[in-house]
């Protein structure tokens, strides 16, 4: 049975995905449930939740008042609540009730904004379907739509890409660690490229609304892949899919961006013919976000790896063409990619990578993710952008 | 913010010090049970990651649905699902099938299910569970109908017959050190927690023992559930580290033991001798804190006011009593101090104020982790939900806890790390 999960613990859902896309943007995050969906956030994929002054609060969601529909107990917790802590906008994270009971998250959001004088969105998620991928999309999506879209004809773009800006894109502690954000800030400087903006990490409101100032997004992960197509249709502005990866893929990544800033034109690393310049032989299997795994095939073909799988859990999207890809949450077959007799050479979070039965000969690279093992393995975190992989 | 008698229902802030054991936790108390939760997907995350960081994920199993199986049932997927679990997992014995929040809004007859699974399956007890945080405010929350859920599990002949006392409501061991023990040996009555059983079979013989002890209000549930269906007696004798209350518990407790049971020759329960150790022990920590302001938090002890109160007797500086909500059994102490100790500052650590700490003053001990993360107090003392204490021993262990607390200043964020709550 697909849906048997024995040896696995759930991944971050939706509504994690959009707590954490918003979760320095200075807002009042209020995830509307009982209790355990803001627990699950809050406890444990949200690794900034320490020493944090960000307002991130749980409803309290009662039987009761989702069977008689009685919202106004919540509007007025919302509206005491923001007028006290005064955020700049608020923002009403779904879970599974009022997912099932039909409740309207826009219609309420407008509510708020009209008693409040400041942004409210509403959020229909519901940790039922998709993952905190499709979270962080909805959330950057939808403050973008808000607050720039609207004065789109307004914005001056630099139209020959001449200033070498660029925004990276999709990136969440959900996928990336602030150490890694860091490290392809500075490898993006030492090549001569000015970090704009990042959609959603590290930043502030200000910095995310200026990403139209910059020339090239920076699809760093299938959600900022989805980010990046979509700010290509609205905004028309091109993307780069990857991220530089080890010594190989780092050049192979920078001559694929030269391309973009050259033509104007969207490209994922995996469509740029690889030359192989290592020795290393046999299979490999790649399990993480399908951009990130993508970008560390270039690395390991690069490297003399026959044949390298990218094994994604969190669907297939666009930005991530390799031919090879595969794309499942089904226990049995993640655990079947884990132990795949005939590879050398594996690379995932650590609590998947425990269930390999033969180790013997097989390099393991461990890549703790918070969307999977939350702080279970978070001290295991390395930087493997640039030359850092399998260093 | 709720000061002295004002408390409000806010929007509820979650910091990193809140939390506990969990109902996940507490029903994998049940020696050979395993949990499979019925839900959507990202529901149990925390329960998942916190029994992989306490060591019993390979009791939990995730059976995920989606907005297709909602709109038509899923009861023929538990079906499925408990026949998968069970024909690959033999050294269940007892499955516990957990339906979350929505559930309440499908009416999904789980407890139906669950005999239709165990019909199925021949020596295997299977009960239904609801793990609906949605109806904590109802007369049936997710640990009351989990307490049933557990105890109805017992499958035993002889109920009531052997002299022995379950513990209900505390679900870390108490130790032997207690004196606890010895006062019921004195009656050769033994003590039964749940903590102590390593197969179904030993756990059974719960259903055996004449007396339950409510320790905790959550015990009530599994003690009522046993007088009712096993013939038990039940003790209600709270987790106290007030001397006095502790006395007075023990001559009553006493009083109705003497009816039914006779004392041994040679007793080892001697209760003036306790409580003159205690009472040195307390003196003893008092001077060592040397008139430390302390804070005292619901999440350390289920009833915050009353110990403060008894610190206050004692001679130690309460400063704060943190606690989102005066339980009953904690009233009387909390009107005594908005009477007698205005100075004594009582805050709602949930209150959507609390996310942002300001704090000036850090040169204090906090008693539990929520109070020491708000108030960023220097000195931590790592109590959580009253675990492991019980009478004067738990007097005792809580002075040396103070003691040891003040030796140096707290990494709170390792210690939080390390006790691996859940929401």
């Amino acid at each position: 049975m697909k849906r048997l999960y024995r040896y696995l613990p759930p991944f971050a859902g939706d509504y994690s995905g959009v707590g954490s896309a918003l979760y320095e943007l200075g807002g009042m995050l209020c995830i509307h449930d009982a209790s355990g969906c803001t627990g699950n956030y809050v406890g444990f994929d949200e690794p900034r939740s320490y020493d944090s002054k960000q307002l991130v609060y749980c409803t309290g969601l009662r039987r009761d008042d989702a069977i008689l529909g009685n919202e106004q107990v919540y509007i007025d917790k919302i509206v005491k609540a923001a007028q006290d802590m005064k955020p700049k906008f608020v923002a009403v994270v779904g879970s599974p009730v009022p997912l099932i009971i039909g409740f309207d998250f826009n219609g309420f959001a407008k509510d708020l904004e009209q008693r409040l004088g400041i942004p409210a969105f509403g959020f229909e998620t519901g940790g039922m379907k998709g993952s905190y991928k499709d979270g962080v999309v909805m959330a950057v999506k939808k403050l973008l739509d808000y607050y720039v879209l609207p004065k789109k004809d307004e914005l001056v773009r630099n139209a020959d890409r001449s200033g070498k800006k660029v925004n990276i894109v999709g990136a969440t502690p959900l996928d990336i660690s602030e150490e890694n954000l860091q490290a392809l800030k500075e490898v993006l400087k030492e090549r001569g490229y000015e970090v704009n903006s990042v959609l959603s990490m590290s930043n502030d409101m200000d910095e995310l609304l200026s990403f139209y100032q910059a020339d090239v997004n920076l699809a760093v992960t299938q959600a900022g892949a989805l980010i990046a197509q979509d700010l290509e249709e609205k905004y028309d502005m091109p993307y780069l899919a990857g991220l530089p990866i080890g010594e190989f893929g780092t050049e192979h990544y920078f001559a694929c961006l030269e391309k973009v800033f050259e033509n104007g034109k969207s490209m994922e690393v995996s469509q740029k013919s690889i030359n192989v310049q290592g020795n290393k032989t046999g299979e490999a299997v790649v399990l993480e976000d399908g951009i990130i795994a993508s970008s560390m095939r270039v690395e390991l073909l690069a490297q003399g790896y026959e044949r390298v799988r990218v094994v994604s859990l969190f669907g297939k999207d666009s930005g991530m063409s390799d031919v090879e890809a595969e794309y499942t949450e089904d226990e049995d077959m993640i655990l079947a990619a884990v132990n795949a007799e005939s590879c050398s050479f594996v690379a995932g979070d650590p609590l998947l990578l425990k269930y390999r039965e033969c180790t013997e000969g097989v390099e393991m690279v461990e890549l703790p993710k918070y969307a999977i093992s939350s702080k279970l393995y978070h001290y295991k975190r390395r930087v493997y952008i640039a030359n850092k992989f399998m260093s | 913010m709720c000061l002295n008698n004002c408390f409000e229902k806010t929007l509820q802030y979650s910091s990193p010090g809140h939390g506990g054991w969990g109902i996940i936790r507490v029903a994998a108390l049940i020696p050979e049970s395993h949990q499979m939760f019925i839900c959507p997907s990202a529901c149990f995350r925390h329960g998942a990651l916190g029994a992989m960081q306490h060591g019993y994920k390979d009791r939990t199993s995730y059976l995920y649905i989606t907005p297709a199986d909602i709109v038509s049932g899923y009861d023929n997927l538990i079906l499925e699902g408990a026949e998968e679990l069970l024909s690959k997992d033999k050294s269940i014995k007892v499955l516990f099938l957990f339906v979350p929040c929505m559930d309440d809004f499908i009416g999904t007859d789980i407890e139906a299910i669950a005999s239709e699974v165990q019909k199925r399956h021949s020596g295997i007890v299977v009960r239904a569970c609801h793990m609906n945080p949605i109806a904590a405010e109802t007369k049936k929350p997710p640990l009351v109908t989990t307490m049933h859920s557990m105890f109805s599990a017992i499958e035993t002949e002889n109920c009531a017959t052997e002299d022995a006392v379950n513990l209900c409501g505390s679900f870390a061991l108490i130790e032997e050190e207690c004196e606890l023990f010895d006062f019921l040996g004195d009656y050769g009555i033994s003590v039964r927690q749940l903590g102590n059983y390593r197969t179904y079979e030993e756990f059974c013989e719960m259903g055996r023992s004449r007396y339950n002890l409510i320790m905790r209000p959550a015990g009530k549930f599994a003690a009522e559930y046993m007088d009712k269906h096993y013939g038990t007696f039940s003790f209600k004798y709270m987790i106290t580290y007030d001397i006095d209350e502790l006395r007075t518990n023990y001559e009553d407790w006493a009083k109705l033991l003497n009816e039914k049971h006779s004392k041994k020759e040679n007793v080892a329960f001697e209760l003036d001798v306790i409580e003159r150790e205690t009472k040195k022990s307390i003196a003893h920590a008092v001077e060592k804190l040397k008139g430390l302001p302390i804070s005292v938090a619901s999440s350390a002890v289920l009833r915050p006011c009353t110990l403060a109160r008894a610190l206050i007797k004692y001679g130690f500086t309460v400063k704060e009593v943190l606690v989102q909500e005066v339980l009953p059994v904690d009233r009387e102490a909390f009107q005594y101090i908005c009477e007698n100790h205005p100075e004594i500052q009582i805050s709602q650590p949930r209150h959507h104020k609390s996310a942002v700490r300001n704090n000036k003053d850090t040169h204090m001990v906090a008693i539990g982790f929520e109070g020491a993360y708000l108030r960023e107090s220097d000195y931590v003392v790592d109590l959580s939900g009253d675990e492991g204490m019980y009478g004067y021993y738990g007097v005792r262990r809580l002075m040396e806890m103070l003691e040891k607390a003040v030796e140096e200043k707290a990494d709170l964020r390792k210690m939080i790390e390390e006790y691996g709550a859940v929401v």
